[in-house]
């Protein structure tokens, strides 16, 4: 890893920012897309949508791991900017002894939504960040 | 595997553009002494020795003495554990974009 270096995803959406804004806002809506692939079901524990409000995931994978996820809203912007802040990640193994990590407490997550120029089609910009609290978010 | 706590101070030294630039520095893997860096980045010593501080007790550099020098070179591992971490938020992201998109498009929510 070069220092200081973060993840970034950038993608044009075929939905508008608010529509693609409100996806965050919501417990049930959250829970048909914020996980890495369909395979890995997550259950949203806790959701509270506003400044300093908490949040709470659980990760359950096909292979029988259950992993946690935690954070707060810092920034809610709506319908440009939203900025959280992870708490902890705490990876639970069923089959074996149960590793608890807590890890990211100096990153930030930061979530930008634009309207593009060009096809009409595509009506927001989304842009994700993930890194070191001093990145610009 | 190393503790959350320090993961958690390897962001922390990281978040800092100084102290990037240092690691950069040392990124060669050569052992350079503090007064080398200080000349590098033109701040005062005090500075310098304080963001040093912070890199040693991440454990991203370490430091040997030689009589009055005191030198410092990269480790590598928490680079490459704080590296592995950020690799695993990119894959996250791009599958929960991948899902984000397929849920627009079906017309939910």
């Amino acid at each position: 890893m070069k220092a200081g270096e973060r993840a970034e995803v950038r993608r044009r959406l075929a939905a508008s920012p608010e529509r693609v804004f409100a996806a965050f806002a919501n417990a049930e809506v959250v829970g048909q897309w914020l996980t890495p692939s369909p395979d890995v079901k997550l259950t949203v524990l806790e959701l509270d949508f506003r400044e300093g409000g908490r949040y709470r995931f659980a990760y359950d994978t096909p292979a029988g791991q259950r992993m946690l996820v935690g954070g707060s809203y810092r920034n809610i912007e709506a319908p440009r900017r939203l900025v959280w802040r992870p708490s902890r990640t705490v990876l639970r193994l069923t089959r074996s002894l149960r590793l608890a990590r807590r890890i990211a407490a100096s990153m930030i997550g930061a979530t930008t939504f634009e309207k593009p120029l060009g096809s009409p089609r595509l009506r927001s910009v989304m842009r994700v960040l993930v890194g070191p609290t001093d990145c610009q978010v | 595997m190393r503790s959350a706590a320090a993961l958690d101070l390897t962001f922390h030294a990281l978040a800092d553009q100084t102290r990037r630039s240092m690691i950069h520095a040392l990124a060669g893997g050569e052992a350079r002494s503090a007064s080398e860096l200080g000349r590098q980045f033109r701040s005062a010593q005090p500075t310098i020795s304080r963001h040093l501080k912070v890199l040693e007790e991440a454990r991203l550099i370490e430091r040997t003495v030689e009589g009055r020098v005191h030198r410092f070179r990269l480790r590598q591992k928490p680079l490459q554990e704080a590296g592995a971490w950020v690799e695993r938020q990119q894959r996250f992201w791009n599958g929960a974009v991948d899902q984000l998109e397929a849920l627009l498009t079906r017309g939910t929510p």
